[in-house]
């Protein structure tokens, strides 16, 4: 399966498929290409992360697909990019202890992402 | 066959590094293992996400855990910490070494024992004052509120040579790569790279046995290298882990002492991002316990900053130069742990904030915006969940009064205490100079030593102590040369 909106690379894991879920409701305008970058950032970042860490966050992002793919009506992978970034942007609005803040962190890889590459292709 | 060293040191950051030189210079047979890789100094972008990913452990995303976690970052890479830190100096205060011993019982830690050593630091770092001229934009704003305000500030030295590029002084920091370890190589020590140690092995007299894994082309394998004396230099965390995988558990890992801290961006009318480097002017009205100062600000990491309110805030980075990120960091009276757990490479790192702590961040963040509206800013963004906006003073006390550390995203460096030293062995790791109580050949010799976090960049205080003690066991060791002979020839 391609990564989110573009390139094919290996699968997203969930954890990416939920920060760029986070992304698409951030970022608005975010180009597909970004997307597939951010994707790729998000995973190569969580397979470096400490273990413990990594292990939460791949909780966390669990947690966070199931409520995603629970508001949207289907499974989020089926849900149209509209209906991605609605209940991606309801979702970010919960905070819960630590789910939250690790959902916090995957998100913030994300849009750490885009916004390098706007930097670096000067863009911004 | 296994490989047999005269002294065996862990990690190349700036502990290791001042460690690894003395000795080969000493004569002894010298071996840094050193987990990270060798990135040539200069071929990263500072900051950036490339650097992130090539030289912080776990791409930069490590975390005390606690209500709420504290996000950390470790270089992991040739050189350690210095190749990503600030290059900020402070020579170790008078007080602060009084307050050590006394607290741990060390022995001969007093300014005029470490003179010698830290005037060694500043002349192999080129510690400097920025040359004559304008400072930067991004830390004018500071002293210009600072000024304003009355209040006590300076551009802190840092270990850098200075080049006029074009016009421009352009700051090249004297890192670990650029000084100590390629001295050390040239001295006869060896350097492993991309090599982790798992477990020492300690064989009493005959000096200690390790088991190294080292990577290379996808593939690993395991050596096992003996040493007459081992150097224990892996950084807060991991030098208390490993430590406690090989055994030994007493006052190590549960002191962990870091400086909290609390950022907000500030907007002014014109220009002030620099996103190759950070503002160097620091406020230090209120003492070490709380520092107001400026941090690193590419486009990413505001973004970053922005993002607990970013609804209501993300539209701000379109205007990002001219913004920076400038932060509170306190001294913390909470401590934390790190504990190795079994299965894990990395351990289990905690963090408390007490409620004193969580008034010190307040206090911190309430300052910090006042500096900020004095300097001229047009705007402040707290990077906390669900923050305002805040553009006067009236919506300053509304910001702050809101304010909890469990909204905010705290983020530390300097961490420090893991493996404290001292002769009170109910709370001490290590002796007065880096050596485990109950043993003969095993050392520490980087930031886990100091007791605690020192309200100011330590690395200037870790070098001068980490010269001290190798020093110290040269002398004692009867080595071919001491380390004050050492230092000498560098004089």
């Amino acid at each position: 399966m391609d990564h989110p909106q573009g390139g094919a690379t290996s699968p997203p894991t969930v954890v990416a498929l939920v920060a760029v879920a986070f992304l698409a409701n951030d970022v608005p305008d975010a180009q597909p290409a970004e997307l597939a970058a951010a994707s790729q950032y998000v995973d190569d970042s969580v397979a470096a992360m400490p273990d413990v860490t990594r292990a939460g966050v791949r909780l966390a992002s669990g947690a966070a697909y199931l409520v995603l793919s629970l508001l949207g009506g289907s499974p989020y992978r089926r849900q149209s990019r509209a209906s991605r970034s609605h209940v991606a942007g309801r979702v970010a609005a919960v905070s819960l202890p630590v789910l939250s803040e690790l959902n916090r962190l995957s998100r913030g890889l994300a849009l750490v992402s885009i916004y390098e590459q706007r930097f670096r292709n000067g863009s911004l | 066959m296994s490989r047999h060293v005269d002294a065996l040191v862990v990690g190349s950051g700036p502990g290791g590094a001042v460690t690894a030189r003395a000795l080969a210079e000493a004569g002894l047979d010298v071996l840094v293992v050193e987990e990270g890789d060798w990135v040539d100094p200069g071929s990263v972008e500072p900051y950036s996400v490339e650097q992130m990913q090539r030289q912080y452990r776990g791409g930069g995303l490590t975390a005390a855990l606690g209500r709420p976690s504290i996000a950390y970052t470790e270089g992991c890479c040739a050189g350690g910490g210095s190749e990503v830190n600030s290059g900020l100096y402070h020579r170790p205060a008078a007080q602060l070494l009084a307050d050590w011993s006394r607290a741990f019982s060390i022995d001969d830690l007093t300014p005029a024992a470490l003179e010698p050593h830290s005037a060694l630091v500043e002349r192999e770092l080129n510690v400097s004052a920025r040359p004559a001229g304008p400072l930067p934009e991004s830390s004018h704003v500071l002293r210009r509120g600072a000024e304003r305000l009355g209040w006590t500030g300076f551009d802190v030295p840092r270990w850098v040579r200075y080049t006029d590029v074009d016009g421009a002084v352009v700051p090249q920091r004297q890192t670990m790569t650029r000084t100590y370890l390629p001295q050390a190589l040239e001295a006869g020590a060896e350097l492993w790279t991309s090599s982790r140690v798992v477990k020492i092995h300690v064989d009493g007299a005959r000096g200690s046995s390790l088991d190294v894994v080292r990577r290379s082309g996808g593939h690993q394998h395991t050596e096992r290298v003996s040493a007459d004396n081992v150097f224990v230099c892996a950084g807060a965390v991991h030098t208390p882990a490993l430590l406690q995988r090989s055994g030994f558990r007493r006052n190590i890992g549960s002191n962990l002492s870091v400086h909290p801290t609390v950022k907000v961006v500030a907007e002014f009318d014109s220009e002030i991002n620099a996103p190759a480097d950070l503002p160097t002017y620091q406020v230090k009205e209120f003492g070490s316990w709380l520092s107001l100062g400026g941090s690193a600000s590419r486009p990413a990491l505001i973004a970053l900053a922005l993002s607990e309110s970013w609804p209501d805030f993300g539209e701000a980075l379109d205007r990002w130069r001219r913004q920076s990120v400038y932060y509170a960091a306190i001294q913390s009276v909470g401590r934390g742990t790190v504990r190795a757990l079994p299965g894990f490479a990395d351990p289990l790192v905690t963090y408390r904030l007490t409620r004193a702590d969580a008034e010190r961040l307040r206090t911190g963040l309430a300052r910090l915006i006042h500096l900020m509206l004095a300097a001229g800013a047009v705007a402040v963004y707290p990077s906390y969940a669900n923050a305002h906006r805040v553009r006067d003073r009236l919506e300053a006390a509304e910001v702050v009064r809101r304010f909890t550390p469990a909204a905010a995203s705290l983020m530390t460096v300097h961490l420090t205490g893991t493996a404290p030293m001292g002769e009170d062995t109910t709370r001490a790791a290590v002796n007065s100079f880096g050596r485990l109580h109950g043993l003969d050949n095993l050392y520490v010799n980087d930031a886990s030593m100091l007791p605690w976090a020192p309200g100011v960049n330590p690395q200037g205080t870790l070098m001068a102590v980490a010269h001290r003690n190798v020093a110290a066991f040269l002398a004692g060791a009867g080595a071919s040369a001491s380390a004050s002979a050492s230092s000498r020839t560098r004089t």
